[in-house]
């Protein structure tokens, strides 16, 4: 990547408040077509994304389990506040449980795979 | 299935408390050349260990560079097994190694595994302490000055760069000029040296038995094999540790190895005895940590060494001391080796190392290949604080060995004119020739101190002058040999005593009279 991710998440997080929505989305998807870095679009947006929900004062958490149908998942949408972003990943590698993952930092781990290594450690 | 290990299993499971709590994590978003950038664990400390849970099963790694919006990690393991989007947990300890006597006559790598197959160290893990690889230096206070030597059985280090216990001497030259044959006649003489005092004495009656720590970075496994072999036929290896970062070894490996090798010397010290260590050698563990820090994206600076190099080798060489009674009365002595290419000692790392440490015993491949050996060059070497360690039997002789030597050299260039010359200047290099050929030893034969006085006795005392300069070593020898069966008693009582009495000079002159027509 020509620029890394934070600074495209620095230029974008602080434009945006001083030009207009649009324009500010336009030029910067211009920009990484420019610099080549259009092929990294996803993580780069999903950085800005993140920023923009803890500028706002919510989290960004990944809610993981095993397999579908997520049990409970509204209920477990509803432990959080509404300005947090929930995302719901399946991962079948947990074995079972859930695994909640708050702002990439913090962990909660209930899976059975957490609760095998432990044991056999 | 047998009984216990179903028991075991069910105790084990009964047993499993399940406290579910958040942790702090990091993910690995990047890995490759054994370093990984783990995004997350902002709370991670400098140094910290970390803990990548790999699919194929957890990879220690060191928190090295702490950024604002990652952390640049060295892998300690296997770094083929941590990918992208492994999770990374901090442990809240930094790097260990755990240290005993057990240690003894083990060959480890820098994280303590065994290497030798002689299975494992500890047959009591509980006997083992835990030593940080990185500790601070001790105090001024707690210090107190060198004042036992470090004999080497090497002649003209012994005589005129006298090492003392808690010492820094550097040994520095080109390739294939003899340094690593420096330490190791060093660890080989530590055995000869302490012979007949109490292997763990206290401080106060003299010189005591030194644990030596040979510390291999960056070498090839063959030469260690070779040094491991060389200890073990003359029996140093009891009281020897050896850590080896060979140079198929990672480069974090290799940077971690000499703060190892410096933990398990200040475990000894600690314990109130002393240790010698020997870094073999610091030029590849500054390399090894300039490859980690350009892979962690530090700025390089002259050499390409990043910045904090110079920090690096005197936090390492910071740890030698000699500790004064109150805190045990141990001391940890640093042989650190530096490696010069093509006689540069004005390099960043040549020159860093030398002024950090308390002198260098410099070798010249010159004097190498003209048989000069050990190729010591007696004006650049230097021991700043050794002399005051020396013994008095020694210092007596070695007072008059430096400055024949001295005017030995200034007059050496009118060798070739030896027939114009006066009859005192004809005398003063004859002598110089003597004693330069008095100085030649060979490798692995170091020579226990009783008997190097009495050689430089002789030599000085101008025992030796009749006799032609190809035969100097053989006749010396052979008095020494003679002396030792005719009059064992001067010997041992220098020994004893450390120093040459009167009476024992007396009795020394006229042994030496008697055999000089033998």
């Amino acid at each position: 990547m020509r620029y890394s991710v934070n600074n495209y998440v620095g230029a974008f997080t602080q434009i945006i408040k001083e030009i207009p929505r649009e324009k500010a989305i336009n030029g910067f998807l211009r920009l990484l077509a420019k610099t080549g870095d259009i092929k990294h679009s996803k993580k780069i947006l999903t950085a800005i994304h993140k920023k923009i929900i803890n500028e706002d004062g919510g989290k960004w958490i990944d809610i993981e389990a095993a397999r579908e149908p997520m049990p409970k998942r509204e209920m477990l949408k509803n432990k959080f506040s509404k300005k947090d972003h929930i995302n719901f990943i399946i991962n079948p590698e947990l074995v079972a449980g859930v695994r909640i993952t708050v702002n990439g930092e913090e962990e909660l781990n209930n899976t059975l795979r957490n609760k095998l290594n432990k044991l056999f450690k | 299935m047998p009984y216990e290990i179903i028991e075991k299993l069910k105790k084990e499971i009964a047993g499993y408390q399940d406290d579910t709590k958040f942790e702090h994590v990091g993910v690995v978003t990047e890995v490759g050349d054994g370093i990984a950038k783990i995004s997350g664990l902002s709370k991670a400390l400098s140094q910290e260990l970390l803990n990548i849970e790999a699919k194929s099963g957890d990879v220690s790694a060191i928190a090295f560079n702490l950024e604002e919006n990652f952390i640049g990690a060295v892998i300690l393991g296997d770094a083929q097994k941590v990918k992208v989007g492994d999770r990374v947990k901090q442990t809240g300890k930094v790097v260990s190694i755990k240290v005993g006597s057990e240690m003894l006559g083990r060959v480890v790598d820098p994280l303590g595994n065994p290497l030798d197959n002689k299975g494992v160290i500890f047959n009591d893990p509980e006997k083992a302490k835990d030593y940080p690889l990185e500790r601070r230096a001790p105090d001024v206070v707690s210090r107190e000055s060198v004042n036992t030597p470090v004999h080497t059985g090497i002649k003209a280090v012994d005589a005129m760069i006298p090492i003392g216990r808690g010492q820094r001497e550097l040994i520095i030259g080109d390739r294939q000029t003899g340094k690593t044959a420096i330490a190791l006649d060093t660890i080989l003489n530590q055995g000869q040296d302490a012979e007949g005092r109490p292997s763990f004495a206290k401080a106060s009656e003299g010189r005591r038995q030194m644990v030596c720590i040979y510390v291999a970075i960056g070498q090839k496994n063959s030469k260690v094999a070779k040094i491991v072999k060389t200890l073990e036929e003359k029996g140093a290896l009891a009281y020897t540790i050896v850590v080896s970062a060979p140079a198929s070894s990672p480069a974090s490996v290799q940077y971690l190895a000499p703060f190892a090798g410096c933990a398990i010397g200040e475990y000894f010290m600690d314990q109130g005895q002393d240790a010698l260590v020997v870094y073999d050698d610091l030029s590849k563990h500054a390399d090894s940590y300039r490859q980690l820090s350009l892979l962690l994206r530090r700025p390089p600076g002259r050499e390409a060494y990043p910045g904090d190099i110079f920090y690096l080798h005197a936090r390492l060489l910071e740890r030698a001391a000699k500790m004064d009674k109150g805190h045990g009365g141990g001391s940890l002595t640093a042989l650190p080796i530096i490696e010069t290419q093509l006689g540069d000692v004005s390099a960043y790392v040549p020159t860093n190392v030398i002024s950090i440490t308390d002198g260098q015993i410099y070798l010249e491949s010159d004097l190498f290949y003209k048989g000069l050996r050990p190729a010591i060059n007696a004006g650049l070497s230097v021991s700043r604080v050794g002399s005051s360690a020396q013994t008095k039997a020694m210092k007596k002789v070695s007072g008059k060995l430096r400055l024949d030597l001295a005017q030995f050299r200034e007059l050496q260039a009118f060798v070739q004119f030896a027939s114009d010359l006066d009859e005192n200047t004809k005398k003063q290099i004859a002598r110089g020739q003597r004693l330069t050929e008095i100085l030649k030893q060979v490798d692995n034969a170091p020579i226990p101190f009783e008997k190097q006085v009495l050689t430089i006795y002789m030599a000085t005392n101008g025992y030796l002058d009749d006799v032609k300069v190809d035969e100097v070593r053989a006749v010396s020898d052979r008095i020494i040999d003679n002396i030792e069966k005719l009059h064992g008693d001067i010997l041992k009582k220098i020994r004893v005593s450390n120093q040459i009495d009167d009476e024992t000079e007396e009795k020394l002159k006229s042994s030496l009279e008697e055999l000089k027509g033998v």
